[in-house]
């Protein structure tokens, strides 16, 4: 084979693959509109890293509501996005250009749901975390929707549980993140507007396990209760230990990212914390994930997780396909969610109620 | 002002990362590249800890022996299935350090997927208030702990600096070329310098679990305290890197303390930089070979 041969088939092959691609490409485009198939759904949140334990609850709701319509009428494809801002805007951008999705459930972690809005914004895909609770989420845009409420509710209602059982200088424990500074900047100020004082105010990294300094100077301002904000289990953890092993012997409330099976495992440093809680599910949803996941109970956010899917299924049953339809259906609906009544205000956001519970013999029970 | 718990917290942290950076020092020295995946073998250990005793329902004392065993099982098997090979072929060092990352994602993503990414925590001990010992509170785990990094660590150094394996792995760390010529089996020093500073990695690791608790993560953290210990301390000589982590558990600790809380991270790196751009060999690192 001579040169000018090798050349020659070189050039059949590129015009081949060229032409096949364009037809392939064509073809495609020619059978989206139609829109037969399954509608894609798309999910994004932490199946790895320190917070995989959400994502995984989260997932097990999202596919309870998933199943409830006929097969095939909804696919959902995921994306582990490990609560990393990169990772979320990384993940958005595949599932709206290459899989075409209608709409995303998540993320988790505040400050990878705000990295993501923008991008869904300007591509007009509905996102809609079932776990991020930052106050800043609420301005995020026409198509940013949440199932769980904002930390401007459960702040102020944290600062008003610690006031109302008689504490007055309150210490905080917070991590150094969107969760964390948002949902203490609430706390801090309602409890200081109650007449309360915060003595204390300190920082750690999500996944310190070493907040022993930390929580020397939280004992050298002498609080009579502290509160700890953390959505990372394993922290918390710690963080329970270490206040313990340094004698802090005050009442102990926490964020919901305390109410973690994580937290009643690790034996009795968490004995008597408090924790405010975005509602776990109703009784039936309770049941029936119990009945469908052998025997476990929801873990957090699970009935979150659950009800944005069920917004969505909802909105695309009611016939919404593209984005703004999808958007359009969500501030219509109104319906009696896993976690309680859904309806999303004009900035997406839901309502919602908070459970007290209270750690009693290595168990999260209902405070009274 | 609580210098003495300051002071403690310092020391608890710093014993941890002296063990990792002890183990880290030890195997640069010997290969001359940054084995980033000793963190993991930390986590191995943890696991490894865990299972032996909520699994297999070892006693605690067992099971941290299995715990070590098995921790110096998986550096030695990073080192014959990853790293020999791939330095047998003429890897350059920046090539076995992205190897090293590689097996700390390898290692991470493997424990996730056989243990979950929920947290294990032992609970041996009840945790209740520690003793006063001299205006700290530290638990008798805690002090044990310290105590018994100290002893490890000075057996280690009596080995380095006394023992025949010792000397020769020092003869390998000053030149490993004229090591050989003399008649020293390079590849073998190598080796065993995986094996020792793995079995260093499982006694931290049995330290973690029982003061703390096993993530999957823990790698990360641990590599990264570690690295800036033996870098600080000065990463050629094994009682700079020791130093060295005592150094950075007691600053950062300090450090929080004068400063807000959420600084504790970047002054560790603050430091590294400053002792980077100041003093590139560490407290008392030498520029060449290593010192006992």
């Amino acid at each position: 084979m001579n040169n000018t041969t090798k050349y020659l088939i070189g050039v059949i092959v590129v015009v081949v693959l060229a032409w096949s691609a364009f037809t392939i490409y064509q073809q495609q485009r020619v059978e989206e509109p139609v829109a037969t198939g399954p509608v894609k759904i798309g999910w994004i949140g932490p199946l790895s890293g320190a917070a995989a334990s959400y994502g995984e609850s989260i997932k097990r709701g999202v596919e309870m509501a998933a199943k409830e319509v006929n097969a095939g009428t909804v696919e959902l494809i995921y994306e582990d996005t490990k609560c990393e801002g990169a990772d979320a805007v990384n993940a958005v951008t595949k599932l709206i250009s290459v899989d075409h999705v209608s709409a995303i459930i998540g993320e988790v972690c505040s400050g990878a749901t705000l990295a993501a809005a923008p991008i869904a914004n300007q591509d007009e895909t509905v996102l809609i975390s079932p776990a991020s609770t930052s106050p800043k989420l609420s301005e995020a845009g026409r198509y940013i929707f949440r199932t769980v409420p904002s930390d401007t509710l459960q702040g102020s209602y944290g600062a008003e549980l610690v006031y109302n059982k008689g504490f007055r200088k309150l210490a905080v424990l917070y991590s150094n993140e969107e969760y964390g500074i948002g949902f203490n900047d609430v706390l801090s100020a309602k409890f200081k507007e109650l007449g309360g004082e915060v003595v204390a105010s300190e920082t750690f990294g999500r996944d310190d396990t070493d907040v022993r300094t930390q929580v020397t100077k939280v004992r050298d301002a002498n609080p009579d209760a502290v509160y700890l904000i953390v959505n990372n289990p394993e922290t918390a953890v710690a963080a329970l230990k270490q206040i313990k092993e340094l004698g802090v012997k005050v009442s102990l409330f926490g964020s919901e990212g305390l109410k973690s099976p994580d937290v009643t495992a690790a034996g009795n440093v968490s004995e008597g914390l408090i924790v405010s809680s975005v509602s776990s599910g109703t009784s039936g949803f309770i049941d029936r994930h119990r009945a469908e996941n052998n025997g476990a109970d929801p873990g957090p956010f699970a009935a979150q997780g659950y009800d944005a899917m069920r917004a969505v299924n909802l909105a695309i049953l009611g016939g919404a396909r593209t984005g703004k339809e999808i958007a359009d259906a969500l501030h219509k609906l109104s319906f009696e969610g896993a976690s309680g009544h859904i309806s999303f205000d004009e900035h997406g956001d839901v309502a919602g109620g908070y459970d007290v519970l209270v750690v009693k013999n290595g168990a999260f029970v209902p405070a009274k | 002002m609580d210098v003495a718990q300051i002071i403690a917290n310092g020391l608890i942290a710093g014993s941890i990362y002296a063990l990792v950076a002890a183990g880290f020092s030890l195997i640069y020295n010997t290969n001359r590249f940054m084995h980033f995946a000793h963190g993991s073998i930390v986590t191995v250990g943890a696991y490894a800890l865990w299972c032996g005793f909520t699994k297999f329902n070892l006693p605690l004392f067992l099971a941290a022996i299995f715990a070590v065993a098995v921790a110096t099982l998986a550096g030695l098997a990073t080192y014959r299935v990853v790293y020999r090979p791939l330095v047998r072929r003429g890897a350059s060092s920046s090539i076995l350090l992205i190897a090293g990352l590689a097996l700390l994602f390898f290692f991470e993503n493997s424990i996730i997927l056989s243990f979950g990414s929920n947290v294990k925590s032992i609970n041996y001990f009840v945790t209740e208030k520690g003793v006063n010992l001299l205006g700290a509170a530290v638990t008798p785990l805690q002090i044990s702990i310290v105590l018994l990094s100290v002893l490890f660590l000075i057996l280690f150094w009596v080995l380095m600096r006394y023992s025949k394996i010792g000397i020769t792995i020092r003869a390998v760390a000053d030149h490993s070329e004229l090591a050989r010529i003399s008649g020293i089996n390079t590849e073998r020093v190598q080796e065993l310098s995986f094996i020792l500073g793995s079995a260093l990695a499982g006694i931290a690791a049995v330290f973690i679990v029982l003061e703390q608790n096993a993530t999957p993560f823990m790698a990360t953290k641990l590599v990264i305290k570690g690295f800036s210990g033996a870098v600080i301390g000065g990463i050629t000589s094994l009682p700079g890197a020791i130093l060295g982590s005592y150094f950075v558990g007691l600053m950062e600790n300090f450090g929080a303390w004068f400063l807000p809380s959420g600084y504790k991270d970047a002054i560790v790196f603050g430091l590294l930089i400053i002792f980077l751009v100041i003093r590139p060999i560490g407290i008392l690192g030498v520029t060449k070979g290593v010192r006992e």
